[in-house]
């Protein structure tokens, strides 16, 4: 997914100059193809994330339209006050990428999940929180970044793009993956989940609708929630203040009487190895757990 | 009208102490710390144009230490960014004369409060006026204290990496912070040097000598390297019981303190 939306920025910044990419001495083999055509609209700011955000801010500030880049936390939470004080709030056109979001980084340890991201983020004002779950949604949310004015949080997440998989989507909606979409039990997920949202659908038959675009939240949710007995969340991500917690505020604000069942990560550290498969077994929130997780909270509802 | 530093200086002295006494704020001291040093930017040095606060070709200056805005402020008001009367809603309920530099305000580029954090953008925004090959110079204030911050020592390795000679840091060195002075909470000497082995062009000078500020100003030379003047000041300049104290980096003055202060800044 890293590589195809680094694809759409390259191409987008052959043809236009006022595109920058600031990396945080990261992206070994992602970033070498846009280096090698246009080396002069990538610069590596060397190991210093607070600096990468403040002198994206100055050069937005001049009319650049740029992109900072990283790994799990360090492009978000090492300078998480660049980006509110000189990048939120002067509404400046930087987009923070997070390469690895949720558990991408498997066995590196607890320094490079990005597991609370979401739940910080998203509670600055001006900055729009993406997710992308497949390749349509990564051009989908590239679009965005390069068109939109104001400042915006990417979180990749480390699996590889289907390219030939191609579904209409938008980047403001909840946008419908597979044909069950008239179910009444409706799974809304982001980012890395949506395999596991597949086998979870086999096992509970439900609709699955996936989410670009975290903040705002998308423009038909309540059209995809009418008619429906059910809403599941399923994330990579801290259950505190994460998208479950976003659709559950939505919820309780439109006072719409559904009820919800939230399945992400419990608030705790990983301090074992493991895929981000793995890791997620180890957090409860492997396959079979979350289907054991829905029939017991539906049976006792 | 054509004022000099010292009227400049001595105006803005006399509205930041009366914007602080009504809005019952503090950093009086850290605010007369950098009158001299504003007055002399912003009649010997800064290209601006008042009518038009986002003249391309402006150029850019930044108060690192968001904290000393009444000065600027002042300043500005008094060099025809905005009429001097909206001076009296600093810090007042519905004003956007906030009590750091807030970038709604003609004038202000960045809005600051927290410290460490305008030298990183004050480097994007040199990167850019390189990147476009534009004249204008970017000029960022910083406090003492703020050095303790990693950010600020981030964007120094930034900008002489990238050659950055039309950005330029100016210090105000009044050795004292927040809490107490700075040698006793986190020692910065020798700071001269720590500067020159940054690879920054260092001239240092008597932050209240409106000639010799403003002819280190102009004697920087490198174009190789960005530039910075470490400003020798005194904390609380102007008022003679506020000078060199701790207790005015927070202290609001009573009515006599009050009185006596501004008797001393009327008759400076």
């Amino acid at each position: 997914m890293r590589d195809s939306f680094v694809e759409c920025l390259r191409q987008a910044a052959i043809k236009d100059p006022s595109i920058l990419l600031l990396t945080g001495d990261l992206g070994f083999g992602v970033l070498n193809r846009f280096i090698e055509s246009i080396p002069q609209q990538c610069i590596n700011m060397g190991i210093a994330e607070q600096n990468m955000t403040g002198v994206a801010a100055g050069l937005a500030l001049e009319g650049y339209r740029v992109f900072t880049y990283s790994i799990g936390n360090f492009s978000s939470l090492r300078c998480l006050e660049q980006i509110r004080n000189d990048v939120c709030y002067p509404k400046v056109n930087v987009h923070i990428i997070s390469i690895g979001s949720g558990l991408g980084y498997g066995s590196l340890g607890m320094s490079h999940h990005a597991t609370e991201d979401v739940s910080i983020l998203r509670s600055l004002p001006n900055l729009a929180v993406y997710s992308p779950s497949d390749y349509a949604e990564v051009i989908a949310v590239a679009q965005a970044c390069l068109t939109e004015s104001g400042p915006s949080y990417i979180r990749l997440p480390r699996i590889k793009a289907d390219t030939q998989a191609l579904r209409s989507v938008k980047v403001d909606t909840c946008n419908g993956f597979g044909a069950d979409q008239q179910q009444p039990l409706v799974l809304l997920t982001h980012g890395s989940c949506l395999a596991q949202a597949q086998a979870i659908a086999e096992q509970i038959p439900c609709a699955i609708y996936t989410v670009p675009r975290i903040k705002p939240l998308p423009t038909n949710l309540e059209a995809i929630l009418k008619g429906r007995t059910q809403v599941i969340t399923l994330e990579q991500h801290n259950l505190d203040g994460g998208f479950g917690s976003a659709i559950g505020e939505w919820l309780l604000d439109h006072r719409v009487a559904l009820p919800l069942i939230r399945l992400g990560l419990p608030n705790i550290f990983l301090t074992q190895g493991g895929t981000d498969q793995e890791l997620s077994q180890q957090a409860g929130l492997g396959v079979a757990q979350c289907v054991q997780t829905i029939q017991q909270r539906m049976t006792h509802a | 009208m054509v004022i000099t530093p010292s009227e400049l200086a001595r105006q803005v002295r006399l509205d930041a102490l009366d914007m602080i006494n009504k809005a019952r704020s503090s950093h009086l001291g850290s605010n007369f710390s950098i009158a001299d040093l504003l007055a002399v930017l912003y009649t010997r040095f800064l290209s601006f144009d008042a009518a038009r606060p986002q003249w391309e070709q402006r150029d850019r200056f930044l108060l690192s230490k968001g904290h000393s805005v009444a000065v600027l402020y002042s300043v500005l008001a008094r060099v025809g960014f905005f009429s001097p009367e909206r001076l009296k809603t600093f810090y007042q309920s519905g004003s956007d004369l906030l009590g750091h530099a807030h970038a709604s305000v003609p004038g202000i580029e960045l809005s600051t409060g927290s410290l460490g954090h305008a030298l990183g953008v004050a480097t994007g925004i040199a990167l850019a006026g390189k990147r476009k090959n534009q004249g204008f110079k970017t000029v960022v204030l910083l406090s003492d204290g703020e050095l303790d911050e990693g950010s600020v020592w981030e964007a120094i390795l930034f900008a002489q990496h990238h050659q950055l000679s039309n950005l330029y840091a100016i210090i105000d060195y009044n050795k004292i912070q927040s809490l107490d002075r700075v040698d006793n909470v986190l020692r910065l000497e020798p700071l001269r040097a720590k500067w020159e082995a940054f690879n920054w062009e260092v001239l240092e000078c008597d932050g209240h000598d409106y000639a010799a500020i403003e002819a280190q100003l102009k004697a920087f030379r490198s174009s190789t390297q960005p530039h910075v003047l470490i400003a020798h000041t005194v904390k609380g300049k102007g008022v003679s019981f506020m000078e060199d104290t701790v207790l005015w980096h927070y202290r609001s003055p009573d009515a006599t303190e009050y009185a006596a202060a501004k008797k001393e800044l009327d008759h400076a």
